[in-house]
C-alpha cells in the first residue's frame, strides 16, 4: 500500500512524463501491430499497402503477353477447342493448379442485390499477398470440400451484412443453386488482387465473396470459364517429366510459347518470399521496439536523475533499494494500466490487454535495468546535498 | 566496552581511487560516542568530516578498520539491516534541509515512520507527527508544502522528520549553515533539549559558537582526527 500510494503520488507528479512515456509505448505498441497485423488484427483495416503487392510467379506463364488479348473473351471455335483439350490434359496430367478462377456470378441475398464472388484456389492469397483482417485464411481442408458448410471470407464492405463467424443459406445467381456458407475471414479495406499484372489494373474485393474452389464447385461453375482457367491457373508439375509432357502438349496444340518451370522452384521462391516478408516484419518490429525501449529507457533515466535526490532522502530515512526499485516498478505498471485502458478504448479490450502486456513486460524489463543499477550506486549524502 | 558507550569507530579509513589515484578521505580514526552525549566535529573543508558522518550514519562503507554500534559489528552488515538501523538509531539533518519540496510538511515528517518495522498504523504515525510538530512549533504548517517555508520553518521539519522515529543518535551536517543568527539559535536551542531528553547529537560544522554548546569538539585535519 505504501508503495502504491507513494506510486500513485509520484505519477500525479509526473504526469506530463508519463503521457510522454504512454505516447511512446502506443506508437510502439501501434507500428508492433501493424507490422505483425497477421496476429494482432486489431489493425487490419490499414493493413492496405500489402495487398498491392501481388506476385506473378506464374509456372504456365505467357512469354508473349500480346497473343492473349481478347481472346479469354471472344475466343474462335478452333481455340476454343484447343483450350479445352489444353485443359484436360494438364488436369489429366494431376498437375497442381493454383492461381485464380475469376467467378462473374454473385450470391444473392434476399432483397435482391448480388456481390461478385470469386472462386479461388490453393495458393490465392500467397500469390497475391492478401491479408486477413480477422479472422482465418482458407485452409487445405476447405479446398477438398471436406465439410457440407463452404467457409468463405468477405470483402470489407461486406462485414456488416455478413457477420464472422455466422452461418448463411445463400443462393448462386448463375444456376440458383442453394449452398450454405461460413463466414471464417475478413479482408482488410481496399484488398485487391493483379490479373493482368498492368499498373492500376487491381481488382477491388471489397464488395466480394471468395470462395474456396472444390473440385465440385469446378464442375458446376466453372466449365464456361476454361480460358481464364487456362490463362490464369499456374500449373504447377511434379516433375520433370510432366514438364516435358505439357510443352509437347502446347506444341502439338499449336499454342504459342510457354514459359514452363517445375513445382520445385516455384516452391522454394515462394517460401523465399515468405521468409523474406516475416524476416522483413521481424526486423522492423525489432527495431521499432527497440527504437521505443531506448527513448522510454531515456526518459526513465531522465525521470530517475530528476528523482535521486528523492531516492537518497529516502534511503536516508530507512529505505532500502529493492523497496524504491519496487516503487518504480509500481509507477510504470500504472502507466501501463493507462495505456491499456486508451488501447482498449481504441482497439477493443482483449488484444489490447495481451499485446500491451507483452510489449509492456519486454520493455519494462530494458527499461527497468538503469533505474536499478543507478539506486544501487547512488551517492546518497551527495544527493541530499551533504557536505565534501 | 562501557555500557554507556553507543558508537565505537576504531582504525577506521576511509580511501577514494585506486592505485597512484588513492587518496584517504579518513585516516586511521578511533571514536566513541558515549549515549546522551553531544559531540562537535570541526574541521577546514576537505578534513573528512562528513565522510565521518556517512560512515557513522551507514551512508557509506568504510575500507578500513571496525565500527561498532551498541556493541555490534556493523561494518559488515546487508544494505538491509543498514537500511533498518538507519531508519531506527539515526536522525540526519543537513545544512539544505534535505525535504521533498513536492510533499507537505506532514508527508515529509512522515517518511521515516513509513519504513519502520514493525508497520507503523496510520493513526498512530499521524499521533507522533502531530506530537513531534507541536513540540518544534510548526504545527501549524503541517498542510503547507516544503517550499512554502521560510529557513528556519524548514529546519525544524528536517529536525522533526529526523527526531519523529525516536532515533538514538542525531546526527548533523552543519544544521546551522544556510540560517541567520537567531535561527541558528533556536536550531542549536533544540538540539540542546534534544540532548537534554537524553539523545545522542553529532554535529559536523565550521561554526565554533555551534560546536562551544557541544559537551566534546574533536577536530579532523587531513582524515586525522584530534582533540
Amino acid at each position: 500500500m505504501r508503495g502504491l500510494r507513494y506510486a500513485l503520488f509520484d505519477l500525479w507528479h509526473h504526469l506530463p512524463s508519463s503521457l510522454v512515456f504512454g505516447v511512446q509505448f502506443a506508437v510502439a505498441l501501434l507500428v508492433v501491430c501493424y507490422a505483425f497485423s497477421d496476429l494482432f488484427p486489431i489493425l487490419g483495416d490499414l493493413d492496405t499497402a500489402s495487398a498491392h503487392n501481388t506476385v506473378h510467379d506464374y509456372v504456365f506463364e505467357d512469354s508473349s503477353s500480346t497473343q492473349y488479348s481478347g481472346l479469354a473473351s471472344e475466343p474462335d471455335h478452333a481455340t476454343n477447342q484447343k483450350f479445352i483439350k489444353l485443359y484436360e490434359d494438364i488436369r489429366a496430367l494431376n498437375c497442381r493448379t493454383e492461381q485464380i478462377v475469376y467467378g462473374y456470378d454473385g450470391i444473392h441475398e434476399k432483397n435482391g442485390s448480388g456481390h461478385g464472388t470469386f472462386y479461388v484456389n490453393v495458393g490465392f492469397f500467397m500469390r497475391n499477398g492478401l491479408r486477413i483482417a480477422s479472422g482465418r485464411k482458407f485452409s487445405a481442408n476447405d479446398f477438398r470440400g471436406a465439410t457440407k458448410t463452404t467457409p468463405i471470407i468477405i470483402g470489407h464492405n461486406l462485414r456488416d451484412r455478413y457477420r464472422l463467424g455466422k452461418t448463411y443459406v445463400l443462393r448462386h445467381l448463375g444456376d440458383g443453386s442453394k449452398f450454405t456458407a461460413a463466414v471464417v475471414g475478413v479482408l482488410p479495406a481496399r484488398s485487391g488482387f493483379d490479373k493482368t499484372g498492368q499498373p492500376g489494373t487491381l481488382t477491388s474485393l471489397d464488395q466480394s465473396c471468395i470462395v474456396p474452389l472444390s473440385d465440385s464447385l469446378v464442375k458446376t461453375h466453372l466449365v464456361d470459364d476454361i480460358y481464364d482457367i487456362i490463362l490464369n491457373t499456374t500449373v504447377s508439375t511434379p516433375n520433370l517429366q510432366q514438364l516435358a509432357n505439357i510443352t509437347t502438349l502446347s506444341m502439338q496444340l499449336s499454342l504459342p510459347t510457354f514459359t514452363y518451370r517445375d513445382v520445385a522452384t516455384v516452391d522454394q521462391e515462394y517460401a523465399q518470399d515468405l521468409f523474406l516478408d516475416a524476416f522483413g516484419r521481424f526486423c522492423f518490429a525489432g527495431l521499432i521496439l527497440i527504437f521505443a525501449c531506448l527513448t522510454i529507457a531515456v526518459n526513465m533515466v531522465r525521470v530517475i536523475k530528476k528523482e535521486e535526490r528523492d531516492f537518497a532522502i529516502h534511503l536516508v530515512c530507512g529505505a532500502t533499494v529493492a523497496c524504491l526499485c519496487l516503487r518504480i516498478i509500481i509507477n510504470l505498471l500504472l502507466c501501463f494500466f493507462i495505456v491499456i485502458l486508451i488501447c482498449s478504448l481504441l482497439f477493443g479490450f482483449g488484444l489490447a490487454l495481451v499485446a500491451t502486456t507483452i510489449v509492456g513486460v519486454v520493455i519494462v524489463v530494458l527499461t527497468m535495468i538503469y533505474p536499478i543499477w543507478n539506486l544501487t550506486r547512488l551517492n546518497v549524502f551527495r544527493a541530499i546535498g551533504g557536505g565534501e | 566496552m562501557s555500557a554507556q558507550e553507543l558508537i565505537n569507530l576504531k582504525g577506521v579509513s576511509k580511501t577514494f581511487g585506486h592505485d597512484k589515484n588513492r587518496f584517504f578521505a579518513l585516516s586511521g580514526v578511533d571514536l566513541t560516542v558515549q549515549a546522551g552525549e553531544s559531540l562537535a566535529i570541526t574541521g577546514p573543508s576537505g578534513s573528512g568530516k562528513s565522510t565521518l558522518l556517512h560512515i557513522i550514519g551507514l551512508l557509506d562503507d568504510l575500507t578500513y578498520g571496525s565500527y561498532m554500534l551498541h556493541g555490534g559489528r556493523v561494518d559488515h552488515i546487508s544494505g538491509r539491516q543498514k537500511a533498518w538501523a538507519r531508519n531506527r538509531t539515526f536522525g540526519l539533518v543537513v545544512q539544505d534541509f534535505a525535504l521533498i519540496e513536492r510533499y507537505s510538511v506532514r508527508q515529509n515528517i512522515e517518511i521515516p515512520l513509513l519504513y519502520r518495522k514493525p508497520r507503523m498504523p496510520r493513526k498512530a504515525r499521524m499521533r507522533a507527527i502531530d506530537k513531534v510538530s507541536e513540540n518544534l512549533g510548526i504545527s501549524d504548517k503541517l498542510k503547507a508544502k516544503a517550499w512554502e517555508l521560510s529557513g528556519g520553518q524548514r529546519q525544524r521539519v528536517a529536525i522533526a522528520r529526523a527526531i519523529v522515529n525516536e532515533p538514538e543518535v542525531i546526527l548533523a551536517d552543519e544544521p546551522t549553515g544556510a540560517l541567520d543568527t537567531q535561527n541558528s539559535r533556536v536550531i542549536m536551542d533544540l538540539f540542546t533539549q534534544l540532548v537534554a531528553q537524553g539523545k545522542t547529537l553529532v554535529v559536523v560544522t565550521h561554526d565554533q559558537s555551534v560546536a562551544a554548546r557541544c559537551n566534546r569538539v574533536l577536530a579532523l585535519k587531513d582524515g586525522r582526527l584530534g582533540t
